[in-house]
């Protein structure tokens, strides 16, 4: 089971459902504050669920760094994993908290031979990384859903 | 087997037990001889002179001049109620209420090693009745509940009637038709075609019933030939789980609060486990010592028993409580009580592909903040390809 935090409303279950994700076993928190979603990934956490996506609002959030240590002491004692997801740099406390950090960098449109859209290039760069060392880089392309 | 037992209507037990003289005087109940109302019950003494049930208060005045009157004292009757039940319940617990007030049902089957003397068993319940409420039953045993309850209407307290199954046709048909459960318009109908005994009623076939009175009525022709598929609902005992705690000093913070909560937690289930049972629903009381008492009220979608997940559930509520006064004392009761089998945690997965664990968190959070902030996600993919077509949002 898999629950998703969606602090920012932009989570699109066909895009999901596309790449082939069991919608039956996802969750969605829409909570209206970050101590509400905070005390969900909580609750979530200890009740069984194996991997929360904490989609964080874009504004800077407040109270995060008090709440972060919470969080990932439930998460451990859980064994759920916790994936955190930030449109700007990463605070100080989740780049001190995180044991791995990635970053994704839109490079390019990619279009089809015909000239059609075929999905986006990204670049992933590893910026933390406590099993082994960072600075590895990837480039890929995600596929745009086919109507 | 089983075994019907008849009181005399609750009433008229409680109002003896509070006045044991009026044992042996006419003794009408509904109310005053001079209030408008009608007669609830009657003491034998007062039937033998007229006196029925429905009749109005004047009128049975009139019939018994001397007879006492009194207004039904309604906790008394439910309290004589439970006793009849409980005591009974001793014995096996199979045991019914019977629609008829002062009626109940036993099934015997499973008291055939403990007693394989059935006239000692009827000795031994009916002792135990006369010591809970004072009352000697009349007993009926048969094969049925409807059998068991024409027994025990014929029977007296000192020889109950036993009725075997080769025999209830038998015994079933010397009795006329107004035993059945008949309707007006039936026993009407039965009376003029000269069917007065449930003997004559035996001797029509059940398709030849049928044909003439219709499939609604074979339920009667059913019970007259000692075939009642009625069940057994069974009583339960109530059970009360309660604890509490006086706060001396009061208290005004909430770090002192939950430490005693947790306690009070503990030994709520340590009760709720000495009987195999879970708590859907535990009910906290705060006493204030100048503003009234706070209730909170939280609600579990799993029957809970161990002390952590009921104070997982207090937890946030008592955080949430907004305090007036400095607190005198908390209790904790558990309500909606229910087997503690019904719930095994981690072994079984919903139909919904939910854990047990995760049902009851999500209903936890629904409940707190709310049924939107946690939903499913499901995508229609013959819908119209707009965002609020295609995907449709459900609280979880």
């Amino acid at each position: 089971m898999v629950a998703y935090v969606d602090f920012p409303r932009r989570l699109d279950p066909e895009f999901l459902n596309h790449f082939g994700a069991r919608l039956d076993h996802l969750l969605v928190v829409r909570p209206k504050s970050l101590k509400d979603g905070m005390a969900s990934v909580r609750v979530l956490a200890r009740a069984g669920v194996d991997f929360i996506c904490i989609d964080l609002p874009r504004a800077r959030c407040s109270g995060l760094d008090a709440e972060l240590p919470h969080l990932l002491h439930r998460a451990a004692e859980a064994e759920c994993t916790l994936l955190l997801i930030h449109d700007a740099e990463a605070d100080d406390a989740i780049r001190y908290y995180a044991s791995l950090i990635l970053t994704f960098q839109r490079s390019a449109w990619v279009f089809r031979p015909d000239g059609d859209l075929e999905g986006l290039q990204v670049d992933a760069t590893v910026i933390k990384n406590r099993l082994a060392p960072p600075g590895l880089k990837k480039r890929w392309i995600v596929p745009y859903p086919i109507p | 087997m089983i075994c019907c037992v008849r009181t005399p209507h609750p009433s008229l037990v409680a109002a003896w037990l509070t006045a044991p003289a009026l044992r042996g005087r006419p003794l009408i109940l509904g109310g005053l001889a001079n209030e408008r109302g009608s007669v609830t019950t009657a003491s034998i003494e007062a039937r033998t002179q007229g006196v029925g049930e429905g009749m109005s208060l004047n009128q049975a005045q009139q019939f018994v001049p001397d007879a006492v009157f009194q207004a039904v004292d309604e906790e008394a009757t439910a309290r004589v109620r439970q006793s009849l039940l409980s005591t009974l319940h001793h014995f096996t617990p199979d045991v019914a209420a019977g629609q008829d007030p002062g009626c109940a049902f036993l099934r015997l089957d499973r008291l055939a090693l403990r007693w394989p003397d059935r006239s000692q068993l009827l000795v031994a319940i009916s002792r135990a009745i006369d010591a809970a409420i004072r009352v000697r039953p009349t007993m009926g045993v048969a094969s049925s509940m409807f059998v068991s309850k024409v027994a025990a209407d014929h029977a007296t307290a000192a020889a109950p009637v036993i009725v075997d199954q080769e025999q209830t046709r038998a015994y079933l048909a010397r009795y006329p038709i107004d035993v059945l459960p008949l309707d007006d318009d039936l026993r009407e109908y039965l009376v003029l075609l000269g069917l007065k005994t449930i003997g004559r009623l035996q001797a029509i076939s059940r398709p030849a019933f049928r044909r003439q009175f219709g499939a609604k009525a074979l339920e009667v022709y059913d019970l007259a030939t000692g075939d009642d598929r009625r069940r057994l609902r069974r009583f339960r005992p109530a059970v009360r789980i309660e604890e509490s705690e006086p706060l001396d000093p009061p208290v005004d913070n909430t770090e002192a609060l939950q430490f005693i909560a947790r306690a009070l937690a503990e030994r709520v289930s340590a009760l709720l486990l000495a009987q195999g049972l879970g708590t859907r629903a535990i009910r906290i009381r705060l006493d204030q010592e100048a503003a009234p008492p706070i209730a909170i009220e939280v609600r579990f979608a799993y029957p809970m028993t161990t002390a952590g997940e009921l104070f997982d559930g207090i937890r946030p509520r008592l955080l949430r409580a907004t305090i007036a006064a400095p607190l005198e004392r908390i209790t904790l009761r558990a309500g909606r009580l229910e087997p503690g089998y019904v719930r095994q945690p981690g072994l079984l997965i919903r139909r919904d592909g939910f854990k047990e664990s995760i049902a009851d968190a999500v209903a936890r959070l629904q409940e707190e903040y709310g049924p939107s902030l946690v939903q499913r996600a499901e995508v229609r993919s013959d819908a119209a390809p707009l965002p609020d077509h295609r995907i449709l949002w459900k609280p979880a």
